[in-house]
């Protein structure tokens, strides 16, 4: 054992002394490193940022969330299926709100505005959470505007009602132009229908789906919509936002792969030629090892060490400079500077890395091929 | 002695192109010194090789002390010493850090390292050049040191190609000093020399320009 600790100690001498007697062979590989390792880590900050930006866009949408809405004038329409109804069957994998929105004048006694929601028995169930338990009251307001918990006179056009103050559930953003809202029984304000309406519901996916189930939720919604003949119902889904990402992850892979590929064949070829350079130089001393009875592959492991710890600092000098510039680079690439905080989202996390580091690493473990091929020459052919 | 105890070379035949450096070549080297003489290119240096294992004949067996392989790396790091002509020593090491790299490579204790390498030293003369590198050395020095090196692990082959070419004859007379007088025990050494100094060892001898047509070119040339 202490024979191989000398001759380590021994040829890590060799490899220190090789690099203060030609500095230049080992800036040009860590030159090309650095660079290769830049440009890759480049990539892959863009590709999480890009990514990262897509999941904000479909968090804000509600990753999980449907809304399908449809406007209805006639009065005739009245006695069709509400969404409350034709929707049930989706209950059992989510959430359904649906609502009609009435146009009618809505103030409370401080003179506010507010917009008619009515809902059926089947949402009163899912919106059970948010309405409490107090059954005696009539009616909701919805808004942030006044604390929860209060009773507030409310007048719809002539009627009054006594309505209880909640706070605004997230879902609330998604439906247009509702800061604050009425909500009120359908059989309390049925008439209210005849001047037309329009109707909408959100489907929310159950939080321990994944994002993917969000599909077969839409088409499903869509079935139902087309065999009840509403074929002018819109829908709004992160389909569009997904299949997106989706892209732009499959592109990723496509580029760490090509690129990866690249990079390390470059490594390889540059690395390689360096080192044999080297070992030409220095095969005199290498045969001179072997005629001791050094085993080859021990003198291989010097060349093996040496490539990658030249390959681990141009890593780190790469990381170093990348993540120096980040903010600088990505903001006038177009990035919100909310997603630039690298103590919220770190692109250049070594877990994040590793995929193109390891192409890197490889190209760099390849470069000894060659002097693995003629580490082997016989000692008598290159000492005289 | 037995043929166990020597070096047995049988129909060796061995070229670095067409024409072969050996051609069908035999001979059995006992324990003691054997002077392999001949001109430059005759293929002294050739054999020694081939015996070492640094080169492989293209035909022929060669059978080293102890049955060994000549070319496996474990006899070349305990059963073998070779002394280049040249470029023999370490340079990033020193001259002791040579001999103990070498003795502990052999699998030595590391006390007997110590001692044979203090004994070494002494016996060469090269206690005061003990802890420079052999960039700071004479030719004569690095020479004695690379012999020195050799030695350490009390090798049972010690084969030496050219070793006091381009010496003086003080070193020639030191290094003809440990050849006589310091050979392990049942060593078999070859030397392989064309230097007439060496002449007045006791010795074997094998004259290798019979084997080739080199010498009448040389003679008729002369």
């Amino acid at each position: 054992m202490k024979a191989w600790i000398l001759i380590g100690f021994y040829l890590w001498k060799d490899i220190w002394s090789r690099w203060l007697e030609t500095p230049g062979a080992v800036l040009a590989r860590l030159v090309v490193a650095l660079l290769l390792g830049s440009l890759l880590f480049l990539a892959q900050a863009g590709f999480t940022l890009g990514g990262r930006s897509l999941e904000h866009r479909i968090a804000r949408m509600g990753a999980q969330t449907l809304f399908v809405s449809e406007l209805t004038t006639s009065y005739n329409d009245i006695g069709n299926s509400s969404f409350d109804q034709l929707l049930a069957p989706l209950r059992d994998r989510a959430e359904v709100l649906a609502f009609r929105q009435v146009p009618a004048r809505v103030n409370d006694a401080f003179g506010r505005d507010y917009q008619l929601l009515l809902y059926g028995p089947a949402t009163r169930a899912a919106l059970a959470p948010l309405l409490g338990t107090d059954t005696t009251a009539e009616a909701h307001l919805v808004t942030a505007d006044l604390p929860v918990g209060l009773r507030v006179p409310v007048t719809v056009e002539d009627i009054n009602y006594q309505a209880a103050t909640v706070a605004p559930p997230a879902w609330l953003q998604r439906i247009p132009a509702s800061r604050s809202v009425l909500l009120l029984p359908e059989d309390a304000a049925r008439e209210r229908l005849r001047y037309g309406y329009q109707e909408f519901a959100l489907i929310i996916g159950h939080a321990d789906s994944d994002n993917s189930s969000v599909r077969p939720l839409a088409q499903a919604l869509r079935n139902l919509l087309r065999l009840d003949g509403r074929d002018q119902a819109q829908v709004q889904s992160p389909e569009i936002l997904l299949n997106e990402l989706d892209s732009l992850r499959s592109a990723q892979r496509r580029w760490q792969t090509g690129s990866g590929l690249a990079g390390g064949l470059a490594v390889a070829l540059v690395f390689g030629s360096i080192a044999i350079l080297e070992y030409r130089q220095n095969r005199f001393i290498v045969a001179l090892l072997r005629s001791f009875g050094v085993p080859s592959g021990l003198l291989l492991v010097r060349y093996l060490v040496e490539a990658l710890l030249l390959m681990t600092v141009a890593v780190l000098l790469a990381r170093l400079c990348v993540a120096g510039g980040h903010v600088w680079i990505f903001s006038r690439i177009g990035f919100e500077s909310s997603l630039l905080d690298r103590q919220l989202i770190d692109p250049y996390a070594w877990s994040a890395l590793f995929i193109p580091i390891r192409w890197l690493y490889l190209g760099a473990m390849l470069s000894i091929l060659p002097i693995a091929a003629v580490i082997r020459q016989p000692v008598g052919k290159v000492l005289q | 002695m037995s043929a166990s105890d020597s070096i047995v070379c049988s129909d060796l035949v061995f070229g670095y192109g067409r024409e072969p450096v050996l051609n069908k070549f035999s001979a059995t080297f006992r324990p003691g010194l054997t002077l392999i003489k001949g001109f430059s290119g005759c293929g002294k240096s050739t054999l020694l090789k081939l015996i070492a294992g640094y080169l492989s004949a293209q035909s022929g067996t060669i059978s080293v002390p102890g049955g060994h392989r000549s070319d496996s790396a474990a006899w070349q790091r305990s059963h073998l010493g070779f002394v280049f002509q040249q470029l023999n020593l370490l340079p990033l090491a020193t001259v002791r850090r040579n001999l103990e790299l070498v003795g502990t490579l052999a699998g030595l204790p590391a006390a007997t390292v110590r001692e044979r390498t203090e004994r070494h030293l002494n016996l060469l003369g090269l206690e005061p050049y003990a802890d420079r590198h052999p960039g700071a050395l004479s030719g004569g020095q690095q020479q004695r040191a690379a012999i020195a090196r050799a030695l350490i692990k009390a090798p049972q082959v010690f084969l030496l190609d050219e070793p006091t070419s381009g010496l003086d004859d003080l070193n020639c007379r030191v290094i003809m000093n440990l050849l006589s007088n310091h050979l392990p025990t049942g060593c078999v050494c070859l030397v392989a020399t064309h230097d007439q100094r060496l002449e007045t060892l006791p010795h074997e001898g094998l004259d290798f320009n019979r084997f080739l047509p080199v010498e009448r070119h040389l003679v008729a040339l002369a």
